[in-house]
Order: C-alpha cells, then structure tokens, then sequence
C-alpha cells in the first residue's frame, strides 16, 4: 500500500526525493502521513483537493479489496 | 526517437540527475555511453564523461506508466494497447483480472485512475488528454448515454431545423460531438458560458453564421427557464413563503 501511495505521489510532484510517507498501524485503520516539499504541496493537493480526493479514493479502493482501512493525511 | 547528449563528471551522477530531473526511476532509462570520462590523474588528462539519453516517446511512457500502475494495484491485464488521435490518447487495459475492482461503482474508480493519469502528463505538450477504458466500458456507457438523444438528432436530419439542447457538462457533450462527427451531413457547435454551454445540432448545408443568428434570440429566454428547472428545490420556497407572508400582509 505504501509503495502504491509513493508511486502515485512521486509522479505528481517535481521533487520525488522529498516524498516521505510514515506508515501508522491502528487496530483498524491505517494511517498514512505523506509529506511533500513546500512546493508541491499544491500539486499532491490539487485544485478544490481534486486530486488529494483522488488519491484517497485509491488508495480507500485498493485497501477495501484487502479487507483494511486506510486513510491518507497530508502534512504541510 | 529523440535522443539528448548530456556531459557531467561520470556516467553514473548523469544518469542520476537525468532521472531525478525527469522523474522517472532509473532502471526505466535508455541510454548509450558516448564518453565514460576519465578522472585523469592528479588532476591531469582530465576528460568529462557523455552519455546519450534516449527520449521514449509519449505512448510508451504513458503505457510503462499505466502498466506500472495497474501492478501495484494488483490488477494483472494482458495488455495496455495505446492509441493517439491527434492530441487524444484513448488507452485500453486489456482483459484485466478483476475488472469491477477497476471500473468502480458506476465507473468511479476508471474515472479516478483517469484523472490521475491526466495529472501525472498534464505538462506533456504533445498530449492534451488521457481517456482509460477497459473491456469496453466506455464505449457501452456512451451508446446508453446517446440513446435517447439519437430520436433528437435524426429529427434534425430530416426537417433540416438546427435544435439546441440544454446545457450539459463537458464530458456529456464531448460524447455528443464526438457522435455527430462520424456523421457527414451534421454538424455541431458550442453557445453560451461556463454552466449553460449548449450544443447545436444542424445540418452540414447551413452556414455556422446563420446558425447562430438564428438560435440566438431562443437562447437568452430557455436559459432562464433551464435555471429554474435545475433547483426546483431551494429557490422555489422561499418564494412560495413570501408571497404567502404577502398575502397574509394584505
């Protein structure tokens, strides 16, 4: 799941090197904190968070189809 | 293929920077070794080294893209067939293993992967847009989309009268161009802004110009009428309640 996450996030940023996810294991739910480069922050988020929905939605999809949760946080 | 020559000090810190710079993984990189440099000796015969890169075209870095995607999703396709039409790439992910998972609820997920995959080349200046289908979904959703527009249409045929629809969002009415295109003796065209943008459907034998004289007094009025349609909800109480409150009034 990770490795999806990082995979989707470095595609859209300019500065893959500064892509930096921390994985938080819950008893349900699985978080992950992505951080991004101060200048990217925009592109992860996207427009009205278009593409930060987007992101979650695939990341929501591909994680029910393993029977987890996941959510996706990103911090500025 | 386009290729770039680039020096730097050795083979491997160029190669490096190039995928960093391109954001593409290393091992994704074609390249020849032009020069492998040397470092000299003492700062002597000093020689930079130059590698040329090989620059994929746009298909096959949308389709290692998209081949890459698929396997982390954990979606095994046969294969990911791409086809450019002008600056349109339609891109078919054959025969997948779990082609619900992809598609989505009412092809939310497809929808989603294409939104993504559209940002991801959004600065590629050879390529405007990005369309995903699979097992044909695409195609079918549009033939039940045109289906009941397809009546409207050959009504134009016939009587030859130009018909204005009402205002769709842009997807619907690219299907709708997209259709009357395959059809020599239509033609469409775009009127109003941003929410009431509306196609005219109207025969290849009338002049645009005429077309839009014509339909332009119409337009003005039913866009007004189409507002009122689209909330019927929210505006319509509160004005039910102040005529009331006015009639209590008098």
């Amino acid at each position: 799941m990770k490795d999806l996450l990082e995979f989707l996030v470095k595609a859209l940023v300019d500065d893959p090197s500064e892509v930096n996810i921390t994985e938080i294991t819950g008893d349900k739910v699985t978080l992950y904190e992505l951080r991004v480069s101060k200048s990217d922050i925009g592109k992860v988020i996207g427009k009205r968070g278009r593409t930060a929905n987007a992101i979650r939605t695939i990341i929501n999809a591909v994680s029910t189809k393993q029977g987890k949760r996941a959510e996706v946080e990103i911090i500025e | 293929m386009k290729s770039v020559d680039i020096t730097g000090s050795s083979v491997s810190q160029i190669i490096a920077r190039y995928a960093r710079e391109n954001n593409c993984s290393i091992d994704d990189l074609r390249y020849e070794v032009i020069d492998k440099g040397t470092s000299g000796f003492l700062g002597f015969g000093r020689r930079p080294a130059t590698v040329r890169i090989i620059i994929e075209g746009i298909e096959k870095r949308i389709r290692t893209y998209i081949e890459q995607l698929m396997q982390k999703l954990q979606v095994n396709c046969s294969a990911v067939k791409c086809t450019i039409d002008r600056k349109t790439v339609y891109v078919e992910i054959e025969h997948p293993d779990d082609p619900g998972f992809l598609i989505g609820k009412n092809g939310s997920m497809l929808e989603t992967l294409q939104f993504m995959v559209n940002r991801v080349f959004e600065h590629t200046r050879e390529i405007e847009r990005i369309y995903l289908d699979t097992e044909n979904y695409r195609k079918r959703r549009e033939k039940t989309y045109l289906t009941p527009f397809i009546p409207l249409i050959k009504q134009v045929k016939t009587s030859g009268k130009a018909l204005t629809l009402d205002p769709l969002p842009a997807p619907e009415r690219r299907i709708i161009h997209h259709y009357i295109e395959s059809d020599s003796s239509l033609r469409t065209l775009t009127v109003g802004e941003g929410e009431n943008k509306r196609i005219v459907i109207f025969s290849a034998k009338q002049n645009e110009k005429d077309v839009i004289k014509k339909i332009a007094p119409d337009t003005s009025q039913p866009k007004d009428r189409l507002n009122r349609k689209r909330r019927p909800g929210p505006p319509r109480k509160p004005a039910n309640k102040t005529s009331a409150a006015k009639k209590k009034d008098v």
